[in-house]
């Protein structure tokens, strides 16, 4: 494993905003961009090299942590401690995963495992709880419209009838679910790998992949009760000052379906000039059933991060009683203290 | 803050019609929250003192509002991200590093995007500071 | 209407001297990219004044310091005349929390009334991060603008002692470094001549 390894891995998934804050903490210089940063480890920077363990423990972090869709299932007491023990019993086998662990492989390097069910590549104790990383191959499709004035010459005049061109990529990838258990507490968690650009109903099948996978691991029955997540959303809505809220999507009673979209920097929706005169002159509270949240974190040495939590329930979830909703997505985590911050606080909004 | 009182104190050392457009920007300022200082495009505000955009007139004024003490506007930039399908907020120094090197760093990606000229829309916010001014109940 | 872009936004700045001068002040960040709008601006409405030369004679010192502030004025630098540093300044510039450009400008009447117009200048500059730049315009009505500058350039050297350096930056413009006598720091002076001589009988080459 070398410094440049862990980086071209943190470039596979690591939002550059993350990144940024995982090399500030670090105290790493960076470059423009992910190519250029990755150019000066590759060269040999010394800062790199020197950093190597922690850039490791930094990259193990976001694998456990970042971009995740998220399950949360309640274990009773009993079952707590025999899941617990049946993991300490656990040993990781020996695969290209586990080997490489928690440097990624490579696009050209997963050619070999298309198809293939998840393999343990790792299981990592933490001060919080035990972690098992199942480690499989999964698809992200990329578009990007290309002007035919930027092709060459000969393409550029066949293609001429066309204003744009929109070409369709799909890349390889490494995804890491994760199964954690804490060391004190009922509820455990499934958290699927979901970067940015994968559609949703992709991470929601992988989630349920992962969720069979560690079922056939260790026994399915620990998954049987999962936590019911749509009461959070009203919570989150009513708590003002708890984080910034920055989508909304809620029901008007009789009348229609609104969704308000915040940009990170400027208000929370929550009190946000146009929703207050809106709900104002309303004679009924709205229904939420779409809420997307934020938090700044202070994570020590100059970093900073802004974990956002996003429950997204449907609009007919609104007119039901019962709505069930299992997953929430939680992304821009630099690691564990800004991941738990953002889990904990959609915890709190649920009934005990 | 009287603002007028406000509007002469801050466009002291310009000339009609310059200083007009200025003033005529602080006063419509006056009347919208300060929550909603912000996002401004160059269209929108010159549509506040009906001027085009790139009128000379106008483009002196918006160069005295961002350099005048107290900066009542500050220029940054914003952009649409389309994965997450929300606009991002760029700031200045990080765009004009951009020019200057030709490289164009997205902010979520970390990858470089060519043309990135043509995907920036520069915007401005008034500062913390000109926004107490002009609610302060100071005479 | 779609809103303009950074694209067309520099494309405007491109298409005349003000536009850039406009961009240029609008996208400082910091005392370094004042001063060099200020310089910029300076020098646009110098150009201005000498591409009017015909219509500037018997001008005052006072007329054309009025009119250079309102050429910067119109730019969007806020420039003053007559504003109290320490003294009555003929052109200042105040930018952003901190920045103050002064420069003393007079008719060209020799090298002593070109010194009485440093000292006053070092009156007036502070010698304070951000206000430690400044500029001696000379207005000068007579032929060889350059010459008589270069003897002015001369003449410094052997009147100021506590200068630190003096050197020619193009034929109409040299800078000095001098030793703020308050404030111990170094300040730099641009001095500008600017040839207004007109004579439409005698020929200019």
């Amino acid at each position: 494993m070398s410094a440049s390894d862990i980086v071209r891995s943190m470039r596979g998934r690591i939002p550059w905003t993350v990144a940024g804050q995982v090399l500030r903490s670090l105290d790493l210089d960076k470059s423009m961009g992910w190519r250029r940063t990755l150019a000066r480890v590759e060269d040999g920077d010394v800062q790199y090299e020197d950093a190597e363990s922690n850039l490791a423990e930094a990259l193990e972090e976001h694998l456990l942590c970042g971009e995740k869709l998220v399950r949360l299932y309640r274990v009773d007491d009993v079952d707590t401690a025999v899941l617990r023990s049946q993991i300490d019993a656990l040993e990781v086998p020996e695969n290209d995963f586990s080997y490489r662990y928690p440097v990624l492989l490579e696009d050209s390097e997963l050619h070999a495992f298309g198809g293939d069910p998840p393999r343990i590549a790792a299981k990592v104790s933490h001060p919080d709880g035990t972690y098992l990383v199942l480690a499989s191959t999964r698809y992200l499709q990329s578009r990007e419209i290309v002007l035919p004035a930027e092709l060459p010459d000969s393409a550029a005049h066949e293609l001429r009838q066309y204003e744009q061109i929109i070409c369709v990529g799909h890349r390889r990838l490494q995804a890491c679910d994760v199964l954690w258990v804490p060391n004190e507490g009922n509820v455990i968690e499934i958290r699927t790998d979901f970067p940015l650009g994968m559609h949703s109903r992709v991470a929601v099948t992988a989630a349920n992949q992962a969720q069979t996978r560690f079922g056939q691991i260790l026994d399915p029955r620990f998954f049987a009760e999962q936590v019911n997540l749509f009461p959070a959303i009203q919570g989150l809505y009513s708590a003002r000052g708890d984080g910034r809220m920055v989508e909304l999507g809620f029901m008007v009673a009789g009348s229609s379906q609104k969704l308000e979209k915040s940009r990170r920097d400027v208000e929370c929706c929550r009190v946000e000039t146009y929703h207050l005169g809106g709900i104002g002159v309303l004679s009924t509270p709205i229904a939420p059933y779409i809420a997307s949240v934020l938090w700044n974190i202070d994570l020590g040495s100059g970093a900073q991060s802004e974990p956002e939590v996003t429950l997204r329930g449907l609009s007919v979830q609104t007119a039901a009683p019962g709505a069930f909703l299992g997953d929430m997505t939680i992304r821009n985590c630099v690691g564990i203290v800004d991941y738990s911050h953002a889990r904990d606080r959609v915890l709190a909004h649920l009934p005990a | 803050m009287n603002v007028d009182l406000l509007a002469a104190e801050l466009t002291d050392g310009l000339e009609p019609p310059v200083s007009d457009v200025c003033m005529g920007l602080i006063h419509r300022f006056a009347t919208i929250p300060a929550t909603e200082q912000r996002r401004m495009s160059f269209t929108w505000l010159a549509s506040l003192v009906d001027r085009e955009w790139d009128d000379a007139i106008f483009q002196s004024a918006i160069s005295a509002m961002t350099s005048v003490r107290n900066h009542p506007l500050i220029l940054y930039f914003v952009m649409h991200d389309a994965v997450e399908d929300r606009e991002l907020s760029i700031e200045l120094g990080y765009v004009k590093e951009s020019i200057q090197h030709h490289i164009f760093i997205h902010p979520t990606t970390g990858e470089e995007i060519p043309d990135f000229e043509r995907l920036l829309v520069p915007v401005f916010r008034t500062s913390p500071a000109f926004q107490r001014r002009l609610h302060s109940d100071d005479a | 209407m779609p809103e303009p872009t950074l694209s067309d936004y520099l494309a405007m700045s491109k298409l005349t001297p003000t536009g850039n001068l406009h961009f240029e002040i609008t996208t400082a960040q910091n005392n370094a990219e004042y001063l060099s709008a200020v310089n910029r601006g300076v020098r646009m409405a110098l150009a201005e004044l000498v591409a009017q030369r015909r219509h500037k004679i018997g001008h005052s010192e006072d007329a054309l310091n009025v009119e250079v502030v309102s050429l910067l004025r119109f730019s969007g630098i806020m420039a003053n005349h007559d504003v109290k540093y320490g003294g009555h300044t003929d052109i200042s510039v105040k930018l952003g929390d901190d920045f103050l450009w002064i420069a003393e400008a007079k008719l060209w009447k020799g090298c002593a009334w070109a010194f009485s117009g440093l000292k006053q200048l070092g009156r007036y500059m502070s010698g304070l991060p951000g206000q430690d730049r400044g500029a001696v315009i000379l207005y000068v009505f007579k032929p060889d603008a350059a010459g008589l500058l270069k003897s002015w350039r001369t003449e410094l050297a052997k009147l100021v002692t506590r200068y630190v350096d003096i050197n020619e930056v193009e034929p109409l413009k040299f800078q000095s470094k001098h030793i703020h006598l308050a404030a111990g720091s170094t300040i730099l002076v641009d001095h500008i001549a600017v040839p207004l001589f007109w004579d439409s009988a005698s020929l200019s080459v």
